[in-house]
C-alpha cells in the first residue's frame, strides 16, 4: 500500500493501519532524532510524540507535499522543543546547585545504543546545522525540502548545510594533523 | 584575506538576499571551496544511519497507547505548510497569570521595603543642618531629641573614612547616636 492509501485508510478509520506508516519511517525517524538530540531517551520521546502528532493531524495533511518531509518537520519541532526544555531545565538546574557542572549537565550521553553519535558532531553544531546535515547527508534532501522540514527559507537552510558541511570539514582536518602529529613522534 | 576567508565572511555577515545567494552559488560551483567543505559519504560517518537503528519494537505499542488516550493537545501543523498554527488555548491565559504574579510580586516587595523604611527610619532624632562648605563636610546647626534641645559630637576617623554622630538630651541620662 502506498502512503496516499494507508492515509486514506487511517482517515476512514481504520487506525491500525497506521502500524505500516510507523514501520515505514520509524528508523528514519528516529535516525534524524537522533543526530538532533545525541541521546536515545530523547529522541524515543520525540519520535512517539510525532507519529502520534502525525496521526492526530492526518486529516490536516496536504497530498501535493511530500509526506516524509511533513513527518521530518513536525519530528524537527519535538527536537527543538526538546532542547529548549532541556536547556531550561539545565539553566535552573545550575543556578539551584552550584556544585553541579554546567558542561557536564548539558553534555549528551555517549555512546547511543543502536547508533553512535559523533561528538564532535553535537559539540561543534548547532541543533539546525545538525538536521541540515542529516537531511542532505542521509536523506538526499535538497535546500528547498530542507527549508521545509526546518521551517525556513531555502537561502537560510543553504546557510545552515554551508556552515554544518565547513564545520565538520574543519573538524577532520583538524583530526588528520592531530593523528599527523601524533604518528611522527 | 584569502578566498575561503572572505566567503565564510560573507555567508556570515552578509543579509539574506541576492548577494549572499550570489556567494552560496559560487560556493556549490568553486572547486576550492568545495575541498573546504565536506562531503556526503564523509558527514554520513559523522551520523547515525536509518539501518544503523535497533530496538524499536516498543514503539508502536507506545504510540498505540497514546493515540488511544486523547486528542491532540499540541499545536497543530497545518497540511505541511511552513506555518505554526495559533499555540494551544491554555497557553495566552498562563503567561497573563505569569505576569499577574511577577506584577504582584513586585508590588508586593515595594511595599513591604517602603513599610520598613516608614519604620525603622527614627523620628525622635530630628537634624536640621548642612554643610555649609567644601571645607566642613558635616556641620550640625541644631539637633533635637524629642523635641528638647540636645547636645551633639562630630567624631571624624580620618583612616575609616568615617564620621560619627552623637546627640544626647541635654539631661545627662544618655544618648541617642
Amino acid at each position: 500500500m502506498s502512503d496516499a492509501d494507508l492515509i486514506a485508510a487511517c482517515l476512514a478509520g481504520r487506525r491500525e493501519e497506521f502500524r505500516h506508516i510507523v514501520y515505514a519511517y520509524k528508523s528514519q525517524v528516529m535516525a534524524l532524532a537522533l543526530n538532533i538530540l545525541g541521546n536515545r531517551e530523547d529522541a524515543e520521546d520525540a519520535c512517539q510524540d510525532t507519529f502520534v502528532q502525525v496521526f492526530r493531524h492526518l486529516a490536516t495533511y496536504d497530498p501535493g507535499r511530500s509526506f516524509r518531509t511533513w513527518i521530518f518537520m513536525i519530528l524537527h519541532r519535538r527536537c527543538l522543543d526538546t532542547i529548549r526544555k532541556k536547556k531550561r531545565f539545565n539553566q535552573f538546574f545550575q543556578k539551584a546547585a552550584w556544585e553541579c557542572e554546567p558542561e557536564e549537565a548539558s553534555r549528551p550521553e555517549f555512546p547511543v545504543p543502536g547508533g553512535v553519535v559523533d561528538a564532535a558532531l553535537l559539540g561543534a553544531l548547532r541543533p539546525k546545522e545538525r538536521a541540515a546535515l542529516t537531511l542532505w547527508a542521509n536523506e538526499g534532501l535538497t535546500t528547498a525540502e530542507i527549508a521545509a522540514v526546518i521551517e525556513c527559507a531555502p537561502s537560510t537552510a543553504r546557510v545552515y548545510l554551508f556552515h554544518a558541511r565547513r564545520k565538520l570539514k574543519a573538524l577532520i582536518e583538524e583530526r588528520k594533523k592531530i593523528h599527523g602529529t601524533l604518528g611522527a613522534r | 584575506m584569502g578566498h575561503w576567508a572572505l566567503v565564510k565572511l560573507a555567508v556570515s555577515v552578509l543579509p539574506r538576499g541576492g548577494l549572499r545567494e550570489g556567494v552560496l552559488r559560487h560556493v556549490e560551483t568553486c572547486p576550492a571551496c568545495q575541498t573546504r567543505l565536506i562531503g556526503r559519504e564523509d558527514a554520513r560517518r559523522f551520523l547515525v544511519q536509518a539501518d544503523q537503528i535497533g530496538g524499536l519494537d516498543g514503539l508502536w505499542p507506545a504510540i498505540r497507547k497514546a493515540m488511544d488516550a486523547g486528542p491532540a493537545s499540541r499545536p497543530v501543523v497545518q497540511g505541511g505548510a511552513a506555518y505554526r498554527t495559533s499555540s494551544p488555548p491554555s497557553r495566552p491565559k498562563r503567561r497573563f497569570l505569569r505576569w499577574a504574579a511577577a506584577t504582584g510580586g513586585l508590588g508586593g516587595a515595594v511595599l513591604a521595603v517602603l513599610t520598613i523604611l516608614a519604620l525603622v527610619v527614627p523620628r525622635s532624632v530630628d537634624f536640621a543642618g548642612a554643610a555649609e562648605s567644601q571645607s566642613d563636610p558635616l556641620r550640625i546647626v541644631s539637633a533635637s531629641v524629642g523635641g528638647r534641645p540636645a547636645e551633639t559630637y562630630i567624631i571624624e576617623i580620618p583612616e575609616d573614612r568615617m564620621i560619627l554622630v552623637w546627640v544626647e538630651p541635654r539631661s545627662e541620662k544618655g544618648g541617642q547616636s
